[in-house]
């Protein structure tokens, strides 16, 4: 199916639901299901957080059926549910966070490093892990709305006049939010790939 | 081309070719640019490769929870079987669109508002809340005049009318006890 046929049997399966069509809120949920898990998942790295999150988005897609307008794609109404929920999460979080000043563990969601048993190949396993954990605390280190724009850039595939639309503001400050971000993940990054390329 | 290191209105064109969301014909010409520009080849590579790093934090492997489905639809049961108020509560404060129920709720606030106004302030219907209640009797034979007037001044001549009313009937009381007092020698004098 191309994309603007995606994005037309999106709308038409949305407005299906809107007259009562469970049977079509089904088939939404079997084809944005897995990215909005993982969009989530990557934003907060907490799979049981990332499903809670998820689910709160299709309720709220479901709640709301009455009232859809295809006035913009599905998809960018959709992400932009999921990421004003995940955003509020991370928000919430930090708030908890700052009130309980938490001595120096790692942050919430976030897997500790562990051994699991001595293999043979260990050391590869614990090189792997600590350079997906570096990666993770770059992710972790930006600013949310930069996270998202990232998280929607690299593995959405979304270009910048849809992440606009999701985060509302201007293509040119997505771009810009972009830059950024990638900039900070460059300087945070380059040992990583020192240590490769050496 | 004009290099995107050097040009602001370019510089989304390594993200973008890293992306491989370049049209053809830039990228054609990014290419070319790239031949001959050092500085644009380092940035692409360290670009590249938070690029793979990025690819590596994938989350492809990530097992979503085999009763997903089935929790989510039990939620949406559970919604239908909630009242009406509940459903209204919701259907205002969290729909689908984030923030939607901003100018909602500051509406109402501002409404609320208004009418509390309203109640304190004006007259008319409202007048019961914060003046003395004025006796039907008492309006009634005002004239013309008075109605017109506000109704503070209303109040205030209602109650003039009261105390004088309240007076003439003591003095009456007085009398009335007087004439059916067996007359003293000093108050049969006086009649």
């Amino acid at each position: 199916m191309s994309v603007a046929a995606a994005i037309e049997h999106d709308a038409q399966l949305m407005l299906r639901v809107r007259d009562g069509d469970t049977v079509s809120f089904g088939l939404l949920l079997e084809r944005h299901r897995v990215p909005v898990i993982h969009f989530v998942y990557r934003m907060i790295q907490n799979q049981a957080i990332a499903e809670e999150l998820a689910q709160e988005v299709f309720l709220r897609v479901y709640r709301s059926r009455a009232t859809y307008e295809p006035t913009a794609k599905f998809t960018t109404w959709l992400f932009r549910i999921t990421t004003h929920l995940a955003l509020n999460w991370i928000r919430d979080q930090k708030n908890e966070r700052r009130q309980q000043s938490l001595d120096s563990e790692a942050p919430e969601g976030t897997a500790p490093l562990q051994v699991a048993d001595l293999g043979p190949n260990v050391e590869q396993r614990m090189l792997r892990s600590a350079r997906m954990d570096e990666i993770r605390q770059a992710i972790l280190a930006l600013p949310d709305k930069q996270r998202a724009a990232v998280m929607m850039h690299k593995y959405e595939e979304m270009d910048y006049s849809q992440i606009a639309g999701i985060l509302r503001c201007s293509e040119s400050a997505v771009k810009s939010l972009l830059f950024r971000a990638y900039e900070s993940l460059r300087s945070r990054l380059a040992h990583l790939n020192r240590g490769v390329s050496e | 081309m004009m290099c995107p290191l050097q040009n602001r209105e370019n510089a989304e064109v390594l993200l973008d070719y890293c992306a491989r969301a370049l049209p053809a014909d830039t990228l054609a010409r990014f290419d070319a640019h790239l031949a001959i520009c050092q500085s644009c080849r380092q940035e692409l590579s360290t670009q590249q490769q938070v690029w793979s790093a990025l690819d590596e934090f994938d989350a492809a492997e990530l097992s979503i929870s085999s009763d997903f489905d089935r929790r989510l639809y039990a939620r949406i049961d559970a919604e239908h079987r909630d009242n009406f108020w509940v459903r209204v509560w919701r259907s205002i404060f969290q729909s689908g669109q984030p923030g939607a129920w901003r100018p909602a709720f500051s509406m109402a606030l501002a409404g609320v508002a208004v009418v509390a106004l309203l109640l304190v302030r004006m007259p008319g219907p409202f007048a019961v809340f914060n003046e003395v209640p004025v006796a039907e009797s008492s309006v009634a034979g005002t004239g013309a005049a008075q109605e017109e007037a506000s109704p503070a001044v209303k109040t205030a001549t209602v109650d003039k009318q009261d105390m004088e009313r309240l007076d003439t009937a003591l003095e009456d009381l007085e009398m009335l006890h007087v004439l059916g007092t067996p007359a003293g020698p000093g108050k049969s004098n006086e009649l």
